[in-house]
């Protein structure tokens, strides 16, 4: 009867923090890990919208092969001018 | 029952139900986590998707540009093969940048050194820059002292800003 005393006093005053403790250890790297998740999450969702100008690029190309043919009728007219 | 024996059940239960309660929460975080997660992934991929053809466009641009400066550095040189230099001088202007390779202009006369300062300045107005500096960049000026000398002090020296007396400067007096 003693030693279940002893026993029951181990347990609760021994085990039970001690389950307490690993599982609290657990959790804290757990809530650390879903905060870093929120926050790239926001970022992630607003970044797509700056690389809307990316689709320009298409367009700049195409000036600047405008730009080029300009320039060499530029050129050739300069040519004959001179 | 024997009063031990409830002890244990307590201190069981106690245990069994902090445990789980721990477990369901790190579920319901790893749940939220992996929801998340996919969000995530899905944004990386779009923006993967989005970008994927830029390399190829900056390089076709970049070649048109190449070629572009090509086109006016044969241009030029066609002239300058005609026509020769004025002074037959040849000065090297600094780099551009970007350049691969410093930009060589004949017959930078002085003329052209006043076309290009006069470019400049119009261009420094076009930017803003509206009030041209009251002092040349370099220049020293005299101390506000040495422009209003009392004439009283000045007619005491012999005319060249030193005292007859002592042989210090009047304006450290």
């Amino acid at each position: 009867m003693i030693l279940w005393w002893i026993g029951d006093i181990v347990l609760i005053v021994v085990v039970i923090p001690v389950v307490v403790l690993i599982l609290q250890r657990v959790l804290q790297p757990a809530l650390e890990i879903m905060h870093y998740a929120d926050d790239i999450t926001e970022h992630v969702v607003a970044f797509p919208s700056h690389l809307d100008a990316l689709q320009d690029l298409g367009t700049t190309s195409q000036l600047i092969k405008e730009v080029n043919v300009d320039l060499e009728r530029y050129a050739r007219a300069l040519d004959k001018l001179a | 029952m024997d009063d031990p024996a409830i002890l244990t059940l307590v201190g069981v239960g106690i245990a069994v139900v902090a445990i789980a309660t721990y477990l369901i929460i790190i579920a319901m975080i790893l749940r939220r986590v992996v929801n998340r997660l996919v969000i995530i992934l899905g944004g990386v991929g779009q923006s993967t998707q989005r970008s994927e053809p830029v390399g190829a466009v900056i390089e076709d641009i970049n070649r048109d540009l190449d070629s572009g400066r090509a086109t006016l550095e044969a241009c030029v040189n066609r002239l300058v093969q005609r026509h020769g230099t004025p002074n037959g001088d040849l000065d090297v202007i600094p780099t551009a940048v970007g350049a691969r390779r410093p930009m060589v202009r004949t017959g930078y006369s002085a003329a052209s050194a006043a076309a290009d300062e006069a470019i400049s300045k119009r261009a420094n107005l076009r930017r803003g820059n509206l009030s041209e500096p009251a002092v040349p960049d370099g220049a020293i000026s005299d101390p506000p002292e040495t422009r209003q000398a009392p004439s009283r002090e000045r007619d005491d020296q012999g005319g060249d800003g030193t005292s007859t007396s002592g042989g210090r400067r009047w304006w450290n007096r």
